[in-house]
Protein backbone atom coordinates (compact mmCIF):
# COMPACT_ATOMS: atom_id res chain seq x y z
CA UNK A 1 0.00 0.00 0.00
CA UNK A 2 2.92 2.30 0.72
CA UNK A 3 4.55 3.77 -2.34
CA UNK A 4 8.18 3.23 -3.33
CA UNK A 5 10.50 5.29 -5.52
CA UNK A 6 10.57 2.75 -8.37
CA UNK A 7 10.69 5.23 -11.25
CA UNK A 8 13.36 7.34 -9.55
CA UNK A 9 15.50 4.27 -8.81
CA UNK A 10 15.25 2.87 -12.31
CA UNK A 11 15.96 6.28 -13.88
CA UNK A 12 19.12 6.93 -11.86
CA UNK A 13 20.31 3.33 -12.16
CA UNK A 14 19.97 3.65 -15.95
CA UNK A 15 21.89 6.95 -16.01
CA UNK A 16 24.73 5.61 -13.83
CA UNK A 17 24.73 2.31 -15.74
CA UNK A 18 25.08 4.03 -19.14
CA UNK A 19 27.84 6.31 -17.80
CA UNK A 20 29.82 3.41 -16.34
CA UNK A 21 29.31 1.37 -19.51
CA UNK A 22 30.61 4.16 -21.75
CA UNK A 23 33.60 4.94 -19.49
CA UNK A 24 34.44 1.25 -19.11
CA UNK A 25 34.16 0.55 -22.86
CA UNK A 26 36.32 3.56 -23.76
CA UNK A 27 38.96 2.53 -21.20
CA UNK A 28 38.90 -1.09 -22.40
CA UNK A 29 39.32 -0.01 -26.03
CA UNK A 30 42.17 2.34 -25.02
CA UNK A 31 44.05 -0.22 -22.95
CA UNK A 32 43.76 -2.98 -25.60
CA UNK A 33 44.92 -0.63 -28.38
CA UNK A 34 41.67 -0.95 -30.34
CA UNK A 35 40.90 2.74 -29.75
CA UNK A 36 44.02 3.77 -31.73
CA UNK A 37 42.97 1.60 -34.69
CA UNK A 38 39.42 3.01 -34.57
CA UNK A 39 40.70 6.62 -34.47
CA UNK A 40 42.99 5.93 -37.43
CA UNK A 41 40.15 4.28 -39.35
CA UNK A 42 37.89 7.27 -38.76
CA UNK A 43 40.69 9.59 -39.78
CA UNK A 44 40.72 11.88 -36.75
CA UNK A 45 43.77 13.76 -35.56
CA UNK A 46 43.31 12.66 -31.95
CA UNK A 47 46.07 10.35 -30.79
CA UNK A 48 45.20 7.23 -28.83
CA UNK A 49 47.15 6.80 -25.54
CA UNK A 50 50.33 4.77 -25.90
CA UNK A 51 50.49 1.52 -23.84
CA UNK A 52 53.38 2.82 -21.74
CA UNK A 53 51.96 6.32 -21.17
CA UNK A 54 50.53 6.98 -17.68
CA UNK A 55 46.77 7.00 -17.17
CA UNK A 56 47.08 10.22 -15.13
CA UNK A 57 49.85 12.53 -16.31
CA UNK A 58 51.72 15.20 -14.37
CA UNK A 59 49.31 17.96 -15.43
CA UNK A 60 46.55 16.40 -13.30
CA UNK A 61 48.86 16.36 -10.27
CA UNK A 62 49.70 20.03 -10.84
CA UNK A 63 46.02 20.89 -11.16
CA UNK A 64 45.23 19.27 -7.80
CA UNK A 65 47.87 21.50 -6.17
CA UNK A 66 45.72 24.56 -6.99
CA UNK A 67 43.47 25.66 -4.07
CA UNK A 68 40.64 26.41 -6.52
CA UNK A 69 40.72 22.83 -7.88
CA UNK A 70 40.68 21.48 -4.31
CA UNK A 71 37.68 23.70 -3.56
CA UNK A 72 35.94 22.41 -6.70
CA UNK A 73 36.64 18.87 -5.48
CA UNK A 74 35.03 19.71 -2.12
CA UNK A 75 31.96 21.15 -3.86
CA UNK A 76 31.72 18.02 -6.03
CA UNK A 77 31.95 15.92 -2.87
CA UNK A 78 29.14 17.90 -1.21
CA UNK A 79 26.94 17.49 -4.32
CA UNK A 80 27.57 13.72 -4.44
CA UNK A 81 26.93 13.36 -0.69
CA UNK A 82 23.67 15.35 -0.88
CA UNK A 83 22.51 13.29 -3.88
CA UNK A 84 23.39 10.08 -2.01
CA UNK A 85 21.47 11.15 1.12
CA UNK A 86 18.45 12.29 -0.93
CA UNK A 87 18.42 8.99 -2.83
CA UNK A 88 18.68 7.03 0.43
CA UNK A 89 15.81 9.00 1.99
CA UNK A 90 13.69 8.34 -1.11
CA UNK A 91 13.89 4.60 -0.34
CA UNK A 92 11.67 5.04 2.72
CA UNK A 93 8.18 3.81 1.75
CA UNK A 94 5.64 6.65 1.83
CA UNK A 95 1.92 6.55 2.51
CA UNK A 96 1.44 9.61 0.30
CA UNK A 97 -1.95 10.19 1.90
CA UNK A 98 -4.30 13.02 0.97
CA UNK A 99 -4.03 16.45 2.55
CA UNK A 100 -6.87 17.38 4.95
CA UNK A 101 -10.14 17.41 3.03
CA UNK A 102 -11.78 20.85 2.80
CA UNK A 103 -15.38 19.70 2.87
CA UNK A 104 -16.61 23.29 2.99
CA UNK A 105 -14.11 25.77 1.58
CA UNK A 106 -16.09 29.02 1.56
CA UNK A 107 -14.23 31.24 4.03
CA UNK A 108 -17.13 33.69 4.33
CA UNK A 109 -19.48 31.08 5.79
CA UNK A 110 -16.88 28.93 7.54
CA UNK A 111 -14.37 26.22 6.71
CA UNK A 112 -14.90 22.54 7.39
CA UNK A 113 -11.72 20.47 7.38
CA UNK A 114 -11.61 16.71 7.84
CA UNK A 115 -8.37 14.74 8.29
CA UNK A 116 -8.40 11.86 5.75
CA UNK A 117 -6.84 9.42 8.23
CA UNK A 118 -9.97 9.78 10.39
CA UNK A 119 -12.13 8.54 7.51
CA UNK A 120 -9.58 5.90 6.53
CA UNK A 121 -9.52 4.53 10.10
CA UNK A 122 -13.33 4.40 10.12
CA UNK A 123 -13.32 2.41 6.84
CA UNK A 124 -10.62 0.06 8.18
CA UNK A 125 -12.53 -0.46 11.44
CA UNK A 126 -15.66 -1.32 9.47
CA UNK A 127 -13.82 -3.83 7.25
CA UNK A 128 -12.32 -5.46 10.37
CA UNK A 129 -15.84 -6.39 11.49
CA UNK A 130 -16.47 -8.45 8.33
CA UNK A 131 -16.45 -12.20 8.68
CA UNK A 132 -13.04 -13.81 8.07
CA UNK A 133 -11.07 -10.56 8.24
CA UNK A 134 -8.08 -10.66 10.59
CA UNK A 135 -6.89 -7.10 9.98
CA UNK A 136 -7.35 -4.08 7.76
CA UNK A 137 -5.76 -0.71 7.09
CA UNK A 138 -6.80 2.05 4.72
CA UNK A 139 -5.30 5.10 3.03
CA UNK A 140 -7.25 7.90 1.44
CA UNK A 141 -5.67 9.78 -1.42
CA UNK A 142 -6.97 12.29 -3.95
CA UNK A 143 -9.32 15.09 -2.93
CA UNK A 144 -12.65 15.33 -1.13
CA UNK A 145 -14.39 15.60 -4.53
CA UNK A 146 -12.49 12.66 -6.06
CA UNK A 147 -11.37 10.45 -3.17
CA UNK A 148 -9.22 7.42 -3.87
CA UNK A 149 -9.49 4.62 -1.32
CA UNK A 150 -6.77 2.00 -0.95
CA UNK A 151 -7.37 -0.90 1.42
CA UNK A 152 -5.10 -3.63 2.72
CA UNK A 153 -7.18 -6.48 4.02
CA UNK A 154 -5.77 -9.52 5.77
CA UNK A 155 -8.22 -12.38 5.51
CA UNK A 156 -8.31 -15.93 6.79
CA UNK A 157 -7.48 -18.56 4.17
CA UNK A 158 -10.99 -20.04 4.52
CA UNK A 159 -12.76 -16.74 3.85
CA UNK A 160 -15.10 -16.32 0.89
CA UNK A 161 -12.95 -13.73 -0.89
CA UNK A 162 -15.57 -12.89 -3.53
CA UNK A 163 -18.13 -12.18 -0.82
CA UNK A 164 -15.60 -10.12 1.12
CA UNK A 165 -14.80 -8.01 -1.95
CA UNK A 166 -18.50 -7.50 -2.61
CA UNK A 167 -18.97 -6.33 1.00
CA UNK A 168 -16.06 -3.92 0.71
CA UNK A 169 -17.45 -2.47 -2.52
CA UNK A 170 -21.09 -2.25 -1.55
CA UNK A 171 -20.74 -1.41 2.15
CA UNK A 172 -17.38 0.08 3.21
CA UNK A 173 -16.73 2.06 0.02
CA UNK A 174 -20.37 3.01 -0.28
CA UNK A 175 -20.46 4.28 3.33
CA UNK A 176 -17.38 6.41 2.67
CA UNK A 177 -18.99 7.72 -0.49
CA UNK A 178 -22.11 8.64 1.50
CA UNK A 179 -20.05 10.32 4.24
CA UNK A 180 -18.18 12.46 1.72
CA UNK A 181 -21.28 12.96 -0.42
CA UNK A 182 -19.30 12.11 -3.55
CA UNK A 183 -18.53 8.91 -5.49
CA UNK A 184 -15.22 7.14 -4.88
CA UNK A 185 -12.95 7.83 -7.85
CA UNK A 186 -10.71 4.80 -7.35
CA UNK A 187 -10.90 1.75 -5.12
CA UNK A 188 -7.77 -0.35 -4.63
CA UNK A 189 -7.76 -3.50 -2.50
CA UNK A 190 -4.71 -5.53 -1.58
CA UNK A 191 -5.74 -8.93 -0.26
CA UNK A 192 -3.38 -10.66 2.13
CA UNK A 193 -3.95 -14.17 3.39
CA UNK A 194 -3.15 -15.13 6.95
CA UNK A 195 -3.94 -18.34 8.76
CA UNK A 196 -4.82 -16.32 11.88
CA UNK A 197 -5.67 -17.93 15.19
CA UNK A 198 -6.94 -21.50 15.10
CA UNK A 199 -8.80 -23.23 17.85
CA UNK A 200 -9.10 -26.97 17.96
CA UNK A 201 -11.35 -29.09 20.06
CA UNK A 202 -11.82 -32.82 20.27
CA UNK A 203 -14.83 -35.04 20.55
CA UNK A 204 -14.77 -38.54 22.00
CA UNK A 205 -17.22 -40.92 20.32
CA UNK B 1 12.19 12.27 -4.80
CA UNK B 2 9.27 10.23 -3.50
CA UNK B 3 5.76 11.02 -4.59
CA UNK B 4 3.93 13.63 -2.53
CA UNK B 5 1.04 14.21 -4.94
CA UNK B 6 -1.47 12.19 -2.86
CA UNK B 7 -2.38 10.09 -5.92
CA UNK B 8 -2.91 6.34 -5.99
CA UNK B 9 -0.51 4.14 -7.93
CA UNK B 10 -1.10 0.63 -9.21
CA UNK B 11 -1.00 -1.99 -6.47
CA UNK B 12 0.34 -4.48 -9.01
CA UNK B 13 3.73 -2.90 -9.45
CA UNK B 14 7.09 -4.08 -10.68
CA UNK B 15 10.07 -4.36 -8.27
CA UNK B 16 11.25 -0.89 -7.25
CA UNK B 17 14.94 -1.98 -7.35
CA UNK B 18 15.42 -0.75 -3.79
CA UNK B 19 18.51 -2.90 -3.11
CA UNK B 20 20.69 -1.77 -6.07
CA UNK B 21 19.48 1.81 -5.57
CA UNK B 22 20.40 1.74 -1.87
CA UNK B 23 23.86 0.30 -2.64
CA UNK B 24 24.43 2.94 -5.35
CA UNK B 25 23.26 5.72 -2.99
CA UNK B 26 25.60 4.53 -0.21
CA UNK B 27 28.52 4.42 -2.68
CA UNK B 28 27.67 7.97 -3.86
CA UNK B 29 27.48 9.16 -0.26
CA UNK B 30 30.80 7.49 0.66
CA UNK B 31 32.46 8.98 -2.42
CA UNK B 32 31.13 12.44 -1.58
CA UNK B 33 32.20 12.25 2.07
CA UNK B 34 35.65 10.98 1.05
CA UNK B 35 36.10 13.83 -1.44
CA UNK B 36 34.99 16.48 1.09
CA UNK B 37 37.20 15.01 3.81
CA UNK B 38 40.27 14.91 1.54
CA UNK B 39 39.66 18.42 0.16
CA UNK B 40 39.06 19.98 3.60
CA UNK B 41 42.23 18.41 5.02
CA UNK B 42 44.22 19.59 1.97
CA UNK B 43 42.89 23.15 2.41
CA UNK B 44 43.28 23.20 6.22
CA UNK B 45 46.62 21.39 6.69
CA UNK B 46 48.20 21.70 3.26
CA UNK B 47 48.54 17.95 2.73
CA UNK B 48 46.27 15.21 1.41
CA UNK B 49 45.12 12.53 3.87
CA UNK B 50 47.00 9.23 3.74
CA UNK B 51 44.25 7.31 1.85
CA UNK B 52 44.07 9.99 -0.87
CA UNK B 53 47.88 10.17 -1.11
CA UNK B 54 48.21 6.40 -1.53
CA UNK B 55 45.35 6.20 -4.05
CA UNK B 56 46.83 9.11 -6.03
CA UNK B 57 50.32 7.53 -6.05
CA UNK B 58 48.88 4.17 -7.17
CA UNK B 59 46.84 5.73 -9.99
CA UNK B 60 49.82 7.87 -11.10
CA UNK B 61 51.95 4.73 -11.44
CA UNK B 62 49.42 3.04 -13.76
CA UNK B 63 50.10 2.93 -17.50
CA UNK B 64 47.46 2.37 -20.21
CA UNK B 65 48.96 -0.99 -21.11
CA UNK B 66 48.82 -2.29 -17.52
CA UNK B 67 46.76 -5.36 -16.64
CA UNK B 68 45.21 -3.44 -13.72
CA UNK B 69 43.73 -0.85 -16.09
CA UNK B 70 42.27 -3.63 -18.25
CA UNK B 71 40.80 -5.41 -15.21
CA UNK B 72 39.31 -2.20 -13.81
CA UNK B 73 37.89 -1.24 -17.23
CA UNK B 74 36.20 -4.63 -17.67
CA UNK B 75 34.85 -4.44 -14.10
CA UNK B 76 33.36 -1.00 -14.82
CA UNK B 77 31.72 -2.35 -18.02
CA UNK B 78 30.24 -5.31 -16.10
CA UNK B 79 29.00 -3.03 -13.29
CA UNK B 80 27.43 -0.66 -15.82
CA UNK B 81 25.69 -3.59 -17.54
CA UNK B 82 24.34 -4.90 -14.20
CA UNK B 83 22.91 -1.48 -13.29
CA UNK B 84 21.44 -1.03 -16.78
CA UNK B 85 19.77 -4.46 -16.69
CA UNK B 86 18.40 -3.72 -13.19
CA UNK B 87 16.97 -0.46 -14.50
CA UNK B 88 15.47 -1.84 -17.72
CA UNK B 89 14.33 -5.38 -16.81
CA UNK B 90 10.74 -5.10 -15.54
CA UNK B 91 10.90 -8.04 -13.12
CA UNK B 92 7.94 -10.09 -11.96
CA UNK B 93 5.00 -8.12 -10.54
CA UNK B 94 4.81 -8.08 -6.74
CA UNK B 95 1.14 -9.04 -6.77
CA UNK B 96 -1.37 -10.93 -8.91
CA UNK B 97 -4.51 -9.31 -10.28
CA UNK B 98 -7.86 -10.43 -8.89
CA UNK B 99 -11.08 -10.12 -10.82
CA UNK B 100 -13.28 -8.26 -8.36
CA UNK B 101 -16.42 -9.28 -10.22
CA UNK B 102 -16.99 -5.75 -11.50
CA UNK B 103 -14.62 -3.41 -13.27
CA UNK B 104 -16.44 -0.48 -11.76
CA UNK B 105 -18.66 -0.06 -8.78
CA UNK B 106 -22.14 1.40 -8.91
CA UNK B 107 -20.83 4.94 -8.77
CA UNK B 108 -18.41 4.44 -11.66
CA UNK B 109 -15.17 4.13 -9.67
CA UNK B 110 -12.25 2.27 -11.16
CA UNK B 111 -11.45 -0.79 -9.07
CA UNK B 112 -8.18 -2.66 -8.71
CA UNK B 113 -7.90 -5.76 -6.55
CA UNK B 114 -4.64 -7.63 -6.10
CA UNK B 115 -3.30 -10.46 -4.01
CA UNK B 116 0.37 -10.51 -3.07
CA UNK B 117 2.35 -13.47 -4.34
CA UNK B 118 3.11 -14.45 -0.75
CA UNK B 119 -0.62 -14.52 -0.01
CA UNK B 120 -1.29 -16.66 -3.08
CA UNK B 121 1.36 -19.07 -1.82
CA UNK B 122 -0.23 -19.10 1.65
CA UNK B 123 -3.68 -19.78 0.17
CA UNK B 124 -2.36 -22.61 -2.01
CA UNK B 125 -0.42 -24.09 0.91
CA UNK B 126 -3.42 -23.91 3.25
CA UNK B 127 -5.79 -25.56 0.76
CA UNK B 128 -3.30 -28.26 -0.20
CA UNK B 129 -2.73 -28.97 3.48
CA UNK B 130 -6.43 -29.78 3.90
CA UNK B 131 -6.17 -32.81 1.58
CA UNK B 132 -6.17 -36.11 3.45
CA UNK B 133 -2.79 -37.82 3.34
CA UNK B 134 -0.75 -34.64 3.01
CA UNK B 135 1.91 -34.24 5.69
CA UNK B 136 3.61 -31.01 4.69
CA UNK B 137 3.27 -28.48 1.89
CA UNK B 138 5.36 -25.66 0.48
CA UNK B 139 4.40 -23.39 -2.41
CA UNK B 140 6.41 -21.15 -4.69
CA UNK B 141 4.59 -18.53 -6.74
CA UNK B 142 6.09 -17.31 -10.00
CA UNK B 143 4.71 -14.76 -12.43
CA UNK B 144 2.47 -17.32 -14.20
CA UNK B 145 2.95 -20.56 -12.32
CA UNK B 146 2.41 -21.90 -8.82
CA UNK B 147 4.46 -24.87 -7.78
CA UNK B 148 3.09 -26.82 -4.84
CA UNK B 149 5.43 -29.40 -3.29
CA UNK B 150 3.64 -31.95 -1.15
CA UNK B 151 5.10 -34.60 1.13
CA UNK B 152 2.96 -37.62 1.89
CA UNK B 153 3.40 -41.06 3.44
CA UNK B 154 0.72 -42.39 1.05
CA UNK B 155 1.55 -44.67 -1.87
CA UNK B 156 -1.30 -43.25 -3.94
CA UNK B 157 0.86 -40.48 -5.34
CA UNK B 158 -1.22 -39.90 -8.46
CA UNK B 159 -4.42 -39.62 -6.47
CA UNK B 160 -2.90 -37.21 -3.95
CA UNK B 161 -1.46 -35.10 -6.79
CA UNK B 162 -4.85 -34.88 -8.50
CA UNK B 163 -6.67 -33.99 -5.28
CA UNK B 164 -4.15 -31.29 -4.38
CA UNK B 165 -4.28 -29.83 -7.89
CA UNK B 166 -8.08 -29.75 -7.86
CA UNK B 167 -8.23 -28.20 -4.39
CA UNK B 168 -5.62 -25.49 -5.15
CA UNK B 169 -7.08 -24.70 -8.57
CA UNK B 170 -10.55 -24.41 -7.06
CA UNK B 171 -9.27 -22.07 -4.31
CA UNK B 172 -7.48 -19.81 -6.77
CA UNK B 173 -10.46 -19.72 -9.12
CA UNK B 174 -12.76 -18.89 -6.20
CA UNK B 175 -10.42 -16.08 -5.20
CA UNK B 176 -10.76 -14.75 -8.75
CA UNK B 177 -7.12 -14.64 -9.85
CA UNK B 178 -7.06 -13.33 -13.41
CA UNK B 179 -5.23 -14.53 -15.41
CA UNK B 180 -5.35 -17.85 -13.66
CA UNK B 181 -1.80 -19.16 -13.03
CA UNK B 182 -0.86 -22.73 -13.92
CA UNK B 183 -0.80 -25.06 -10.92
CA UNK B 184 2.08 -27.54 -10.82
CA UNK B 185 1.99 -30.18 -8.08
CA UNK B 186 4.97 -32.27 -7.08
CA UNK B 187 4.35 -35.14 -4.68
CA UNK B 188 7.17 -36.67 -2.69
CA UNK B 189 6.91 -39.69 -0.50
CA UNK B 190 7.86 -39.39 3.10
CA UNK B 191 8.88 -42.41 5.13
CA UNK B 192 6.64 -43.15 8.09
Amino acid sequence: MRQLAGTLNRGWLAVIGVLLLLIGLAATLATTGVLGQLLTMIGTEWPAPAPNSPVVDGAAGGLLAQPLAVLALAVLGVILAVLGIAWLLAQIPRTNAARPFRLHDDATTGLTVCPPDLLADAVADEVKTYSGVNGASAVLRGTSRAPELTLKVTADDRTDLRGLLASIRTQAAQNLSTALDTPIAHLGVQLDIDRGKRTTSSVTL
Amino acid sequence: MSRTDARSTSLRRRPARTVPATIAAVVLLALGVGLVWAAVQRLAQGSWPTFADRTGAWVAALAWGSVWVLLISISVVVLGLILLVAAIKPGPPTAMAVDSGSSADGAGASTEVVMTRRSVAKLATARAGQVDGVDSVSSVVGARKITVVVKTPSRQLGEIEQQVRDRVTDALQSAGLAPMPAVVVRVRTQAL
